[in-house]
């Protein structure tokens, strides 16, 4: 079994650990918080200007149109002088001036009359008393109203100038008396910025924000809270342009009023960041460091370690119960290999034991202390050849023999059947090689034995089959010459007493005539003999060839021929059908024929003579039967039944040989069968015979 | 063709001769009967050689061959007289003491035209050589004899 020593090392290169996993995640999905963060600050500080800008619109615009209304209620004003009939007559002026007067005590601003020529001169001013000599209008430099109403024919707002006299700021508004479509004189009223400068100090306006009015050349007018003064460049300017001077309001709302609330919002933003992060992370951290306690607890099998975390947990139990298994698997594996009744080692790929079985170790006689050790390092002089067979299963082949013969240090032989197999590791590469071997000297020893006695056997059987072979051989040429030799001196005996019978008769006595009648019958009976014995050698000679023989069909035939041979008798034959029996057909018809003519010989004297041929079953054997009421014999004697020549009854009772059963034993013989008689004198016979299939 | 019909008997044992030619004696065959006492002295006769070569008249109606002959045995002689052109025709039977089956199955292989068992009977023995005889002389047509 593969088993690596596990290291408590930190896993080396292997990937970062599980904790700095974690908290790279954690700052990951921190990131984007910061990135969202940073978009909502710009997009709330990019909505408050906008605000700012729309509310510096609006203000603008209020001003603005405030200032329009102030300028329009004095042109207003100007223009009832300017339509005044009391202008035309001169002698009216007094009156003009007073309702002028009126004017500047309703807008508390002079009001000068003028002419249009050049230079244009004052015809009055409310400032000084009436009638009293008045200098030239003096007409400031730029957009001077008086001048511009008198050319244009309409109401006129000019730009600043300094009073000459109040060596003040001031505007002047000038208004011209048309008649007859041209301007004869013109209104004129100054205004000054001061007035201008209150009505925007009066103006509510957001901290730190600046207004501004300027002239049609951009001098200033009023302003407040001047954003050069602050030195922060300006990051939002509204401008709007009066639509009754050529004025305009700028508003501008410096950078430095975003600051505070910027620095605020970052602040907060940043705190909220830090904060998040830092619970994040110290969360993480903790859940991380709880994960990888557990996961570490897994991996090193620390006892005890619980962290309560369900699925590791269920990993842990999975992993016990795998482990558990593993332990007990490979409990069983050493039992199994250390028990098995057979030489069996577990190599690693350096030839080092792993797993030995007991066997392995009383058969090459060894300590049990050999895992470990390498195979070669305790057998150094191993043979190279093995060495060779052990790194041929090393590189994948699964070796092996039968029997393989080899001598042992002390001389001895030994035999050894083995097997040399690769395992694999879990990752497919071979782990090393299994060693299977059994000594099986003792087995091939007493194969190599049995071989030796079956050789013997067979040259004996050999020998055996020759010397039969031979003695057959004899025995048949001892059949021919018995068949040709002896008849014919039997011939010759017969055949001259005859001739001498025939020839001499009158010369021979009766005696001697019945004398010569005696050799010939001597003679008939010797040639019955030798019949006999040819019967009997033939029975054992030729072949045997076994095949079905319908025993009943045969009976049947033999009664009839038997009848023929003898028309007087009357014999009630009862003949089973459907008997067989699988023997050489020829010897099987000298079987049937002997017993059948013998019970129709020996049942001569019964009334009725009976003979039967049916079917026995004795001990598992169909025997078959052919049974007579005749004669019987005697058992006392029935040993001397089968053999040749020897007789149960005389001649003059039932003429015979004594070779017909003596036939019949050897060919049941031969055909490895068996024979049975029973009888009882004057009861009758029974022969039953079985053949093997 | 021959003046007079003739048998070849090859019989080595003369008690059977002298019993065979007595019975053909008594139907008065016996002066047409020629004997042979074994195997290659019926060859020789046949074939006209060694002390028959100056033999004069033909084949003999019939040859009686007992199976069991000293020196060329009764098989021999008839499978070398039936390879032989001149005697290939001739009728031959074979006479024996024995029934042996091998004996009756080589004589009739090897072209016998009878086989027949010397009987130990005298009388029967007697019957059986004159109907032999009767048979083949007066009886039996040979190939090439007047119809």
């Amino acid at each position: 079994m593969p088993m690596t020593p596990r290291k408590t090392k930190a896993p080396a290169q292997k990937g970062i650990q599980l904790a700095s996993f974690l908290r790279r995640l954690i700052w990951l999905s921190v990131l984007p918080l910061i990135v969202l963060s940073l978009w909502l600050a710009t997009d709330a500080l990019h909505s408050r200007q906008a605000q700012d800008r729309r509310q510096a619109g609006i203000i603008a615009g209020n001003f603005a149109t405030d200032l329009d209304q102030y300028l329009a209620a004095r042109i207003g004003a100007l223009q009832m002088l300017a339509n005044s009939p009391l202008i035309d007559d001169q002698t009216r002026w007094g009156e003009l001036y007073r309702e002028a007067q009126s004017f500047n005590g309703f807008f508390g601003s002079h009001v000068i009359l003028a002419g249009t020529g050049q230079p244009m001169r004052m015809l009055f001013n409310t400032r000084r008393p009436f009638g009293r000599e008045l200098p030239p209008l003096p007409v400031p430099r730029g957009r001077a109203a008086a001048p511009l109403a008198a050319a244009t024919g309409k109401a006129v707002v000019g730009d600043l100038f300094t009073g000459p006299v109040s060596n003040t700021q001031l505007c002047s508004i000038a208004v011209p008396v048309v008649r007859e479509g041209k301007a004869r004189y013109v209104l004129l009223t100054i205004l000054e910025a001061s007035r201008l400068q209150q009505r925007i100090d009066q103006r509510l306006l957001p901290a730190g924000w600046a207004i501004t009015l300027r002239d049609g050349q951009g001098h200033v007018i009023a302003q407040r809270n001047s954003p050069q003064h602050q030195e922060v460049r300006s990051v939002d300017r509204v401008e709007v342009v009066s639509t009754v001077a050529p004025w305009k309001v700028l508003i501008e709302i410096p950078a430095a009023t975003y600051q505070p609330s910027l620095l605020k919002l970052a602040v907060m933003l940043a705190l909220g960041l830090v904060a998040s992060t830092l619970v994040g992370v110290l969360c993480g951290s903790l859940a991380a460091r709880r994960v990888a306690r557990g996961v570490r607890s897994l991996v090193h099998r620390e006892p005890g370690t619980t962290c309560g975390i369900v699925e590791i947990e269920e990993a842990r139990e999975l992993l016990e119960h795998t482990a558990a298994a593993r332990r007990e698997s490979e409990e069983r594996q050493e039992l199994f290999i250390r028990h098995a009744p057979a030489a069996l080692a577990m190599f690693d790929a350096q030839m080092r034991y792993l797993h030995v079985s007991q066997r392995w170790l009383s058969d090459y006689g060894l300590d049990c202390d050999v895992v470990g050790k390498s195979h070669y390092d305790i057998f150094p002089e191993i043979p190279e050849h093995w060495r060779e067979l052990h790194r041929r299963g090393l590189n994948g082949e699964v070796l092996g023999s039968e029997g393989d013969r080899f001598v042992r240090a002390d001389g001895t032989v030994h035999w050894i059947r083995w097997e040399i197999r690769p395992w694999r590791k879990a990752d497919g590469d071979i782990g090393g090689i299994v060693i299977f071997s059994e000594d099986i000297t003792g087995l091939k020893q007493a194969q190599e034995e049995i071989q030796a006695l079956n050789d013997d056997l067979e040259i004996r059987v050999e020998q055996r089959t020759a010397e039969l072979k031979a003695a057959n051989q004899e025995l048949d040429a001892f059949a021919y010459a018995v068949s040709h030799d002896l008849r014919a001196p039997l011939r010759a005996m017969i055949g001259f007493s005859q001739a001498l019978r025939e020839d001499c008769a009158e010369q021979l006595s009766d005696e001697g005539l019945d004398y010569l009648l005696e050799i010939s019958t001597a003679g008939y009976r010797m040639g019955e003999l030798v019949d006999g014995l040819l019967v009997l050698s033939r029975s054992l000679r030729g072949t045997l060839e076994r095949r079905p023989v319908d025993v009943s069909g045969l009976a049947e035939r033999l009664a009839t021929e038997l009848e023929r041979g003898e028309p007087g008798r009357r014999v009630q034959w009862q003949v089973e059908g459907g008997l067989e029996v699988s023997g050489d057909e020829r010897m099987i018809e000298v079987v049937l024929t002997n017993l059948l003519s013998n019970a129709w010989k020996y049942s001569a004297g019964a009334e009725p003579a009976r003979i039967t041929v049916r079917s026995d079953k004795r001990d598992d054997r169909t025997f078959i039967c052919v049974e007579d009421n005749g004669a019987g014999f005697d058992m006392r004697h029935a040993s001397r039944l089968f053999q040749p020549f020897q007789r149960l009854h005389r001649q003059d009772e039932f003429p015979g040989l004594g070779i017909g059963l003596a036939t019949v034993q050897r060919i049941i013989n031969r055909h490895g069968g068996a024979l049975e008689a029973e009888g009882e004198p004057g009861k009758g016979a029974s022969f039953r015979f079985w053949l093997p299939n | 063709m021959e003046d007079h019909k003739t048998i070849l008997l090859v019989e080595d044992n003369p008690q059977d001769e002298k019993l065979i030619l007595r019975t053909l004696r008594r139907i008065n065959l016996a002066n047409e009967v020629f004997v042979v006492r074994d195997g290659q002295q019926a060859l020789d006769y046949l074939f006209r050689e060694g002390d028959f070569s100056m033999r004069q008249g033909g084949n003999p109606t019939v040859v009686m061959l007992d199976v069991n002959l000293p020196r060329v045995s009764g098989i021999e002689v008839l499978e070398r007289l039936r390879q032989d052109e001149r005697t290939h025709l001739l009728p031959i039977v074979m006479l024996t003491s024995s029934d042996e089956e091998q004996d009756r199955m080589r004589s009739y292989a090897g072209g016998a035209n009878s086989f027949v068992r010397k009987p130990l009977d005298f009388a029967q023995f007697a019957e059986t050589v004159a109907q032999l005889g009767v048979y083949w002389l007066a009886v039996n047509q040979a190939p090439g004899s007047p119809a």
